[in-house]
């Protein structure tokens, strides 16, 4: 299936007056080679704010949910042809604005994590999220994102790695994907511009062959003193600059050669930052980690029930991810989404018909390896006895513990110690087949 | 600039790169253990509290000294920009007070006109403001007390926020400006504390149920009412934010208990928002938690007579706390010397924060009089935001800005848009925070794009190009970088440069395009790695 979609696309770039008019040759696309999988892909959306865990997978078997949100909470049978929960199991359901993730739930490629999060205690957006990033809950010496210590940590020893084989569809990087590995940003859907002529221009200025010239430490030093200098005599701003030429060359030329013109996702958003991602993946290069964020899941006031803010973006939310399977196709099946927030929130409605900060959260997995179908993770009740400090959501998921899931079950890493730092891999989730 | 005569080129080359290469020589490498130089100095200077030289400011700075001129900044005795007054005439809304600003401008109609102008405002001050080091300070202290104008009614109140709360005090003492921002609309609407309250009492919920028993005729609706109201309570945001960001630094000195006991302490402090009156901070006693609260260990009373005293009570507290002489300091010095200072220096900045009571020009200068800032290190060494990399490339060419849409478009595409900001946190102003790969890319296109004219409404003046060598189009690229680049062109990016130069001239003969030499040469300067550090 992947070859077919392959020949797809080579036909596609062969036809296409599109590739003629490239100043690069599109030796590439001869060159990847066709025989190999392409291997596994993790795409890592992060909704910042901390997305109310209780709204979106909702615990509608639990009838203290409708007494502390007299609001807010996401009605059964809201009437007036409104729709309702989407019951998943008895106990859960999902929002109404979830539909379109129905499908991926039936198919068994996708599942929710409930009650998972930080055993860090921070109410702070800022301190949550680095912790979650850097995947080292209370320790502020850790500035190198765990995704990108996966990456740099499984970097192919000749440098052969793909330009792409990390990518964030942004114009910044999302933390945990930025450290010593480079990783591409570039901002979505710009295709008609002249930046081709740019990466030419500025090519020398930031010096292609500059790596092997000036960063080569004596030869005689080895390992990981070897890698430190190297990472030391190479000047970020030059490293910076390198990379974009590179990378984004390769991603240009993909983007030219994605004559499919996806359907079925909607604007902008994070659907056009999947979008991309999705158009990598299915060039068959290798690709191993991408990125997406979205900001605004801090609802305070007005987070709205069947409708209103929040319906509204998780609307756009499952509406991008099924077109992004849709799109995918049979590369669905090695690429694994999954939606993480620093935080939950508080499970009763404040004054202002929202939530405040609270403590465990919620993560949505979808893909091949998810053991779908199925909701994971321990939730014992929303009665005062079972709330963490009488308030929020407890954790009794580490989020570590699904992180490293990944890894071992998905990417097939075996975290060695200290990667997570602090952290002895526990008891199995069971997200990853 | 004139090309008319350009007599054999090719044989003219090896000359070319001969005194290219003298010119270059001149230029001291950055880290040279030596100390900087007079001029170094100065530029040093204008690159930390100016967004970088205009064609010219230099030798003027050089005239003055560069002591006096400082003072003449910190102490504001400086000539206001008549151009730059001439730029702001057009804004309509840029002087008005918010209740002026809600009466006309919140028609569907006009209602992003302030929101724009202010955006402009901005701009347009940090590119032609005569007191740079006030701009700087602006554009520190606006990060520093973020507020995102796409929140709420923010966008009708940030231009009096711009103007009265930060821009007011950035040289007078930190308590004054901390407590302008606690009670100034823009931020108690954007950090919800306008909406924070005490739990109701009671007595209130019964009186709830009765009066919406009478209007509904229903007891459940009622009851429905009453577990609302029960919901109504404390918010958190602000006083979390207040201790976090704006005084002592994460998690110094404080606890989830003082959050809470700060945020009871300022419940009440709420807008009044009803254009008929004046808009304003308002205190609703109503709101209050009428209750002692103990912050930071030390118990504060809440003086039932005067309800408001409590909440400025803990904010002179917090202005004056230790933690917080600490935190601005060290974020202080950051900012203006380098993304990572030294304990040493930030604990000497600190202790003439507390010596002159907070005020802040004496901080400003205690960090340009401090043993470090001048160390050649620290030259050049900071990675300019895309909001400075843009303002210094506008300033340095002297380009006449008559309008920004573009600008601020390519701001929002390097992720820098003004007043948009959506974390308490502001635009982070480290390198890390910005120099992803692919990020440099628009970069390259904006000076480009400036360079070629292709911003709309925006153009380097024919003036920038005067002077250059008339015959000898390999050294333009050293003219042209004396009058971008303090530190100068490296060895890589000169050569580089000279090869460019060489293949643009060996595929075209023909004299017209010369004449786009120049401008070429600029932009590859301005997407030059050394135009992006400052």
């Amino acid at each position: 299936m992947a070859k077919m979609d392959r020949r797809d696309f080579l036909k596609a770039g062969a036809a296409g007056a599109f590739a003629a008019s490239f100043p690069v040759p599109l030796r590439c696309l001869g060159t990847t080679k066709q025989s190999q999988d392409p291997g596994p892909v993790f795409v890592a959306i992060y909704l910042r704010g901390g997305m109310d865990p209780l709204n979106v997978v909702v615990p509608h078997g639990f009838a203290e949910y409708y007494k502390i949100r007299p609001t807010i909470a996401i009605r059964k049978e809201p009437g007036e042809g409104a729709k309702g929960v989407i019951d998943l199991d008895g106990k859960f359901g999902l929002h109404p604005a979830l539909a379109p993730l129905v499908s991926l739930w039936k198919a068994k490629m996708f599942a929710p994590i409930v009650n998972v999060g930080s055993p860090h205690p921070t109410r702070s957006h800022f301190d949550a999220q680095d912790f979650m990033e850097y995947a080292a809950p209370g320790l502020r010496t850790v500035h190198q994102g765990w995704l990108n210590r996966y990456l740099a940590a499984t970097a192919d020893r000749n440098g052969k790695d793909s330009e792409l084989r990390a990518l964030a569809t942004q114009g910044l990087l999302p933390r945990s994907m930025r450290g010593t590995y480079p990783v591409l940003a570039v901002q979505p859907e710009r295709r008609r511009d002249r930046t081709g002529e740019l990466l030419d221009l500025f090519d020398e200025l930031y010096g292609k062959d500059d790596k092997k010239k000036v960063a080569e430490p004596p030869k005689q030093m080895k390992g990981r003193r070897r890698r430190k200098r190297m990472e030391r005599r190479e000047d970020p701003v030059l490293a910076s600059g390198q990379a974009t030429i590179r990378s984004l060359r390769r991603y240009r030329q993909i983007q030219a050669g994605d004559f499919g013109m996806p359907r079925g996702y909607p604007r902008g958003g994070l659907a056009a930052k999947l979008k991309g991602i999705a158009s990598v993946i299915k060039s068959g290069e290798r690709i191993h980690v991408a990125g997406a964020d979205w900001n605004g899941w801090d609802h305070h006031t007005g987070e709205g029930a069947e409708d209103g803010r929040m319906a509204k973006m998780l609307g756009h939310l499952g509406a991008a991810i099924a077109a992004f399977y849709q799109d995918l196709g049979a590369h669905g099946k090695r690429t694994v989404v999954l939606t993480m927030s620093e935080f939950g929130r508080t499970c009763r409605e404040n004054g202002n018909a929202g939530t405040d900060h609270g403590h465990g959260g919620l993560m949505l997995a979808f893909g091949g390896k998810v053991r779908g179908g199925t909701v994971h993770g321990r939730f014992d009740g929303l009665e005062n006895g079972h709330l963490y400090q009488g308030r929020d959501l407890p954790v009794t998921t580490d989020f570590r513990d699904v992180f490293c899931e990944v890894l071992t079950r998905h990417m097939g890493f075996e975290p060695p110690h200290g990667f997570f730092p602090d952290y002895r891999p526990r008891k199995d989730v069971g997200v990853f087949a | 600039m004139r090309t008319d005569h350009l007599p054999a080129l090719q044989t003219l080359l090896p000359l070319a790169l001969l005194l290219a290469g003298s010119v270059c020589a001149q230029e001291r490498p950055v880290d040279d253990p030596n100390p900087l130089t007079e001029t170094q100095r100065i530029q040093h200077f204008l690159s930390r509290f100016s967004f970088g030289p205009t064609p010219g400011l230099v030798e003027q700075v050089r005239k003055v000294g560069l002591d006096k001129w400082m003072d003449r900044w910190l102490e504001d005795e400086v000539e206001p920009s008549k151009y730059l007054a001439e730029r702001l005439r057009d804004l309509e809304t840029i002087g008005l007070d918010s209740t002026t600003i809600v009466r006309r401008f919140s028609s569907q109609k006009l209602r992003n006109k302030p929101r724009e102008e202010l955006k402009d405002a901005v701009l347009f001050r940090s590119i032609y403001g005569a007191n740079q080091l006030e701009e700087v300070a602006t554009d520190f202290w606006r990060n520093h007390f973020n507020v995102d104008i796409n929140k709420g009614n923010v966008r009708y109140y940030a231009t009096e926020y711009e103007n009265a709360v930060i821009r007011k005090h950035v040289l007078g003492p930190f308590g004054q400006l901390l407590e302008a921002s606690a009670k100034h609309p823009a931020m108690l609407v954007y950090l919800d504390n306008a909406i924070s309250r005490r739990p109701p009492t009671k007595q209130e919920l019964r009186e709830i149920e009765r009066n919406t028993r009478r209007k509904t005729k229903s007891a459940e609706r009622a009851q429905e009412r009453v577990e609302i109201a029960k919901q109504r309570g404390l918010n958190e945001n602000y006083a979390r934010e207040l201790l976090e960001l704006h005084t002592l630094g994460v998690d110094n000195y404080y606890k989830q208990k003082d959050v809470i006991a700060v945020a009871k302490a300022l419940t009440g402090w709420t807008v009044q928002n009803d254009p008929k009156q004046k808009i304003g901070f308002r205190f609703r006693a109503d709101m209050h938690e009428k209750e002692d609260q103990v912050v930071l260990g030390s118990r504060i009373r809440d003086d039932r007579k005067q309800p408001l005293e409590i909440g400025e009570k803990i904010l002179k507290k917090l202005a004056r706390h230790k933690g917080t002489s600490h935190f601005i300091a060290w974020k202080l010095c950051r900012y203006f010397v380098n993304d990572k200072p030294s304990e040493a220096m930030v604990k000497r900045v600190a202790s003439a924060f507390r010596r002159s009571r907070g005020k802040l020009a004496d901080v400003y200068r205690a960090i340009v009089k401090d043993r470090e800032f001048f160390a050649p290190a620290n030259f050049q060494a900071k990675y300019k935001r895309p909001y400075e990399f843009v303002v210094s490339a506008l300033r340095v060419t002297g380009a006449e800005v008559r309008s920004t849409r573009d600008v601020h478009r390519y701001l929002a595409l390097m992720s820098e848009p003004i007043y948009e900001c959506e974390d308490p946190t502001g635009y982070y102003d480290q390198a890390e925070a910005w120099n992803d790969p692919g990020t440099m890319a628009v970069r390259w296109k904006f000076a480009l794009d400036l360079v070629r004219g292709r911003i709309r409404g925006i153009r380097v003046p024919d003036k920038f190009y005067e002077g250059l060598h008339p015959k000898l189009p390999l050294v333009w690229k050293d003219q042209l970088a004396a009058r971008v680049l303090p530190a100068g062109l490296s060895e890589k990016t000169s050569k580089a440069l000279d090869r460019q130069i060489r293949g643009y001239l060996e595929d075209r003969q023909d004299r017209g395009a010369l004449r786009d030499l120049p401008a070429l040469i600029l932009g590859m300067l301005l997407g030059s790695p050394e135009f992006q550090r400052q």
